[in-house]
């Protein structure tokens, strides 16, 4: 080991993480190495100052946040689940997003189950393809003059998974109606909360927080646990996605994740 | 209220709207999210919004916590989600960061010393004001990281969860972090001649749980 591998276990051995071996092996070092010992000198200094620096709480923060939950109810995220893996030629972007893009689609946001969108998406030639009865998909302009389009529920209660839409990596049980994604057509499947792109990548089996999502071998975006998403700007131009902000993604990540409501938007590259 | 008094039935109280139950997770979690919001932002009012606006999160998305990590670890992801997020919208972070600690006039919350010494108490305000500019300019992803273990006193399991990163590269930030901050802090003044009598006193390691 040289200096600088001591200077790692240093820092272990000041916040407690090092073996009684690896203490006993600095200690030894500590002895014969003084430039080592000064520096761990500093190191303790640097950290007993930096725990110091704890502030007790202003006493306006508790009824702060306690006035600030008033009138709120806690809203469920349904997590999203991938039925298949959908390679889609041309790259797109499909974006679970607010509702304001489809006040026409207000009935369906309010099905029991919670299931926003399915885009019917399989095969190589998904984008072209037409879309399969029963799910339909809708063209749509948003503001910034992208298009894209709105993937509608399929409400048909007797569709079936298919054979590799089956997803029970969870445990559960998929015919139970509590299941948001319970009684799927084949497709990839999106709900609320969740930005899911798609290029020449590989869609992972079920989205989950923190998973990331590649777009050509890049990262593109995740998102975390409280339905926020993470997203790499510069990824996103890299692709072509100019006209797409990461305050405006996640703004509307977080509208939606407030209001329950959503919209799948397919841009194509 | 302790953190580990936070047991299933009062998460799941509050993931019902049970603003009882949801109160004693605000205590027990207020100080550290208001400890990391500080020391990230370095400004106060910044640290009461950001965690004003972590907790409404919480409240919010509880229902969607599952318990596959800490109610902890859950809380600080969030709360970092939200420091980052404002630090994006101020772009000029660090500028600010830094005029914030010559700032005299911003409300520092102090903790009270009953051996009050005026002298000392300058002293000590400033060492705090120079190590919270050592801390400002500090690569974000080194600040998450000796925050969480230093101000939070998080392990470095705890601080890998929180982040999703191996404990390999927690190990390595941290140890990066420090170097900074060591040689930011040599750099300017005289702060290790003025720790030369502390330093035969080792930060304890129960204060990892504090």
């Amino acid at each position: 080991m040289n200096c600088e591998d001591y200077g790692v276990l240093m820092n272990m051995v000041i916040d407690g993480e090092a073996s009684p071996e690896d203490e006993w092996l600095l200690s030894e070092h500590l002895k014969v190495c003084r430039a080592c010992r000064d520096e761990y000198a500093r190191l303790n200094a640097v950290a007993l100052q930096m725990r110091q620096m704890q502030e007790d709480v202003p006493e306006c923060l508790h009824s702060r946040i306690m006035s600030g939950i008033k009138g709120k109810k806690p809203v469920r995220i349904p997590m999203i689940r991938v039925k298949t893996i959908a390679m889609v030629a041309a790259a797109c972007l499909v974006i679970a997003a607010a509702g304001v893009f489809m006040p026409s689609m207000s009935n369906f946001f309010a099905t029991k189950d919670d299931v926003f969108a399915e885009a019917n998406y399989s095969g190589s030639n998904a984008v072209d393809s037409a879309p399969q009865s029963p799910t339909s998909i809708e063209k749509y302009y948003a503001a910034d003059g992208d298009y894209g389009y709105i993937a509608e529920k399929n409400n048909s209660d007797n569709a079936q998974p298919s054979d590799d839409s089956a997803d029970s990596s969870d445990g559960s049980d998929p015919s139970k109606p509590d299941k948001v994604d319970s009684a799927t057509t084949s497709g990839h499947f999106v709900q609320s909360g969740v930005y899911v792109l798609e290029g020449n990548g590989v869609l992972p089996a079920q989205l989950d927080a923190y998973q990331p999502v590649y777009l050509n071998g890049e990262v593109v975006f995740c998102f975390d646990d409280a339905g926020q998403a993470k997203i790499a700007y510069s990824a996103l131009v890299d692709n072509g996605f100019s006209k797409l902000s990461e305050y405006q993604l996640s703004d509307e990540c977080m509208k939606l994740a407030g209001q329950c409501q959503t919209a799948v938007i397919v841009i194509l590259k | 209220m302790k953190i580990a008094l936070i047991g299933t039935d009062i998460v799941a109280r509050a993931q019902k709207g049970d603003h009882d139950a949801f109160e004693q997770i605000v205590t027990a979690f207020e100080k550290k999210v208001y400890n990391m919001a500080l020391r990230y932002t370095n400004d106060p009012e910044d640290a009461l919004d950001i965690s004003q606006e972590v907790f409404l999160r919480v409240y919010r998305f509880l229902p969607n916590y599952k318990g596959n990590s800490t109610l902890s670890t859950w809380i600080y992801r969030i709360t970092m989600n939200v420091c980052h997020d404002t630090a994006g919208k101020k772009s000029n972070l660090n500028e600010l960061s830094l005029d914030a600690g010559d700032d005299d006039e911003k409300p520092i919350t102090e903790i009270s010393d009953v051996r009050f010494d005026p002298e000392k108490e300058f002293e000590r305000k400033q060492t705090k004001e120079l190590i919270a500019r050592g801390i400002a300019l500090l690569d974000s992803e080194q600040r998450d990281a000796i925050i969480m273990r230093d101000i939070n006193g998080m392990s470095y399991d705890e601080i890998a969860d929180v982040l999703g990163l191996s404990q390999g590269t927690v190990k390595s930030r941290i140890f990066r972090a420090r170097e900074k901050l060591k040689n930011f802090l040599i750099k300017n003044g005289n702060f290790f001649e003025e720790m030369q009598s502390n330093y035969n006193e080792e930060p304890r390691k129960e204060d990892r749980r504090r």
